[in-house]
């Protein structure tokens, strides 16, 4: 309830100091929207010339990565901006004022920002999904809404995992940029591999996105088995809560041991 | 002195550093060197001390510091603040201090300033009339009527200290750390600093531990010096003791009150005294 | 003379500064090359085509040979001179007894010349290894390498006219993203403009974006008549003209804006 009570205080005084200058953040905002735009723009360029991929239409596919990037939007929305900026805080020396709150440093350095940059790809990606559903026409009985919910968690825990990983890593004063950028740039990052059925790569990439950095279960493995495809080793679907446990704990003790680790060497 | 009173504990703090020494290319082989940044430091303070806490640069000062505000742990040693550790108790050590860096603010810089104290308001679950109440006296002998509405960008260095040290003691913490407090501030702003600190140790019997480099900081404010060289404690008493016994060794017949400090802290610093 | 190649040693040695950042970007290309080659493959091979003018081999051909090419044609001066005119710096440029825009220009050629050696070449050698494509049209080629030149002028026109506009804006990242995500599209570099809905390919010819990839990487892959090589490179040509007149404009227009203000 403290921390509800807080985060709203937070996001006040954060919003407040973005308004001091509307016209940047209204920018900000529209260019936002127009890079996610744009991005439907070239899926529909490309499935305005092709009828499906793998077997997968244009639709199950628009509905595998939507799913995938409602997760990542959330995910973003808390965790990004944080992990994004701890690099530059132990490098400067002022994560030293995080470790002198009444407040855990991480949750401390996840309230006090709002990633509003991250509404305009929440809000595509929610139009496309409830449009693509609506093509769909899944039967969405309990066991299934469930099945969706539980891996819609999931691939949020996935995500925020992955993030908070990346930003652990400065801890050991790594610069952490390149390989945030080799996961997630919005041109070349790894993470682009999961908008399409990853049948499509060779096998070492699926093994890549399945075991090593597992983006294939925040949408691919868990969609395909709702939607009934024929996918190899299609049970992998149920397994999506399963690895987020994995991963979560190890991005759990990577923060406490990189977090230790600061606690006695300094910056 | 009575035990009770100890509100800071310091027992045989020991920390020491690897330090990188990487010569020329990527592909030198990395040797590491020991630092002993600090060794073997014992002190307790009392409350509603004023202890100034000075060394030279690389003297082992801000490890120290660190290792008081619960930034840094010690490799072996042991800190009780008012009978508790940090390992155990953190959150409620940190509801009982109030930290300030001189060079780094804990203000939102583009909102005014009387946002960040709300926000420190919820943040230390402060009681309203408490709020109020400090508000009242900070407002009084800080002036803080005239810069509370504006954000830190806009604020001089002096103002903005103030309001960070009034951010540091909303929550009436019994310990105060100040690293630094005076560094870049024009000296009436000063004066009000000093005046302010001087205010709430006298009223609210907290206790200040302050590193500085400015002389009349420590002359100004402390009763009780504590000096650090080569990460050794080489002086822990009252800074009257400190002068009559530097007039005693050196003073040439001079009485203590005519010996600059100044020049007392050079010839520690050389290494002459202590 | 000498002074534009100590700045293209200046770019160069810049560009060394982290080898790591050399390798990650060798790296996500050679990630994103291999991405764009398994969509495309796998879009022909569901045997889904619709009314489509390019079959899969040019298609590919066009991908990899854009994806090679950008690491040489991309600029990345827009930040620095973003950040340079809001900071104020750029007033210690300018009594320099060498151009700005010059000295950009020679960093930036130094910044190629990296690029060439440590991206570009691995990367063809790696193409060659994998892919048995016939990737070029030899009989062109001439015209490939010029059109790739022209390409080159109009992308580094194109960053300075972005860069300079922080002249007049508070912050310029919203813009330069907002550029970047039309310029991914529109260029050329991601998705083939041939296989563009006719009213965007429509919309994309009065604009400068195609003449930066999807030009070049045409002449260099697909036998053209003549006539046809010569009007793209007419296209190109005007293109630059116009960027450069454009640039000159802004340029000037901003010096005066500095001086007036005092910087």
């Amino acid at each position: 309830m403290k921390y509800i009570k807080l985060y709203l205080r937070f996001v006040i005084v954060y919003m407040k100091g973005k308004l001091e200058y509307h016209f940047a953040l209204l920018l900000e905002l529209i260019a936002n929207t127009i890079q996610i735009g744009i991005y439907f723009a070239g899926f529909w360029v490309i499935f305005y010339n092709f009828e499906n991929i793998a077997g997968w239409s244009k639709y199950e596919v628009l509905f595998m990565f939507t799913t995938s990037w409602l997760a990542y939007s959330f995910s973003c929305f808390f965790f990004w901006s944080p992990m994004r900026d701890i690099g530059e805080l132990v490098r400067t020396g002022k994560f030293d004022l995080y470790l002198t709150r009444p407040i855990s440093p991480f949750v401390y350095m996840v309230i006090q920002q709002f990633q509003y940059t991250f509404l305009p790809r929440l809000f595509f990606s929610v139009v496309f999904w409830v449009y693509s559903m609506k093509k769909l026409q899944i039967d969405w009985t309990w066991e299934r809404v469930v099945f969706y919910f539980v891996s819609l968690l999931a691939a949020f825990v996935i995500f925020s995992s992955i993030t908070v990983i990346t930003g652990a890593m400065s801890f050991w004063t790594i610069k952490n940029e390149e390989i945030v950028s080799l996961l997630t740039d919005n041109n070349y990052g790894l993470k682009n591999f999961c908008d399409y059925p990853i049948q499509i790569y060779g096998e070492g990439m699926q093994a890549l996105l399945t075991f090593v950095i597992p983006y294939a279960f925040t949408a691919y493995y868990p969609v395909a088995m709702l939607l009934g495809k024929d996918v190899p080793n299609s049970y992998v679907g149920n397994l999506s809560p399963v690895i987020a446990l994995v991963i979560g704990i190890i991005s759990y003790s990577l923060w406490h041991i990189g977090l230790k680790r600061y606690n006695s060497t300094g910056a | 002195m009575n035990s009770d009173n100890i509100i800071i504990e310091a027992a045989e703090l020991r920390k020491t550093f690897k330090v990188k020494n990487r010569e020329g290319n990527l592909f030198a082989v990395k040797r590491y060197s020991q630092i002993e940044a600090v060794k073997d430091v014992s002190f307790s303070i009392s409350k509603g001390d004023i202890v100034g806490f000075i060394g030279s640069n690389g003297a082992g000062k801000s490890t120290t510091i660190k290792m008081l505000t619960g930034i840094l742990m010690p490799d072996s040693g042991s800190i009780l603040i008012n009978g508790m550790d940090y390992k155990k108790r953190r959150r409620e050590i940190m509801m009982k201090i109030g930290v300030v860096f001189g060079q780094r603010s804990v203000l939102c810089w583009d909102i005014p300033v009387i946002e960040s104290f709300r926000l420190f308001k919820d943040m230390y679950c402060i009681p309203n009339e408490i709020y109020n109440e400090n508000m009242d006296m900070f407002t009084d002998i800080l002036n803080l009527k005239e810069y509370i509405y504006k954000p830190p960008r806009l604020l001089s260095l002096g103002q903005r200290m103030k309001a960070d040290l009034a951010a540091a003691l909303l929550y009436n913490p019994e310990i105060l750390f100040l690293d630094e407090p005076t560094i870049g501030i024009d000296v009436l702003a000063k004066d009000r600093i000093r005046d302010f600190i001087k205010r709430i140790n006298q009223e609210r019997c907290t206790s200040v531990v302050l590193t500085t480099h400015d002389v009349s900081d420590i002359e100004a404010l402390c009763h009780k010096m504590l000096v650090i060289d080569r990460g050794s404690l080489l002086y822990d008493g009252t800074l009257n003791d400190m002068k009559e016994m530097f007039a005693v060794q050196y003073g040439d017949g001079r009485d203590k009150e005519e010996i600059e400090l100044e020049h007392i802290i050079k010839q520690i610093y050389k290494g002459r005294f202590l | 003379m000498k002074k534009y190649i100590d700045y293209i040693r200046i770019g160069m040695k810049e560009h060394l500064v982290y080898p790591s950042a050399v390798c990650a970007k060798l790296f996500s290309k050679i990630i994103y090359l291999y991405l764009q080659f398994c969509i495309w493959s796998a879009l022909f091979s569901s045997g889904s085509i619709k009314n489509l003018a390019i079959n899969k081999t040019d298609t590919l051909r066009y991908i990899v040979v854009a994806t090679i090419v950008s690491t040489v044609i991309e600029c990345n001066i827009i930040e620095k001179i973003n950040a340079q005119i809001q900071s104020g710096n750029i007033a210690t440029e300018l009594i320099r007894p060498i151009g700005f825009k010059r000295m950009l220009f020679s960093r930036h050629l130094g910044d190629t010349a990296i690029k060439i050696i440590c991206c570009l070449l691995p990367l063809i050698g790696l193409v060659k290894a994998s892919v048995s494509l016939q990737l070029l049209c030899i009989e062109q080629i001439g015209f490939g390498i010029i059109s790739i030149l022209l390409a080159y002028g109009i992308q580094f026109l194109y960053s300075i006219i972005i860069g300079l506009l922080a002249f007049w804006l508070i912050v310029t990242w919203p813009i330069n993203m907002f550029l970047s995500a039309i310029y991914k599209l529109l260029s050329g570099v991601w998705i083939p403009v041939t296989m563009f809905p006719e009213i965007l390919y429509r919309i994309n010819l009065f604009l400068p974006f195609r003449a930066i990839y999807s030009i070049p990487v045409s002449v260099l892959t697909n036998s053209m008549k003549m006539n046809v090589i010569w009007q793209s490179i007419g296209v190109q040509i005007i293109w630059l003209v116009i960027l450069y007149i454009l640039m000159q404009f802004l340029w000037h227009e901003g010096r005066n804006k500095l001086v007036v203000q005092g910087g």
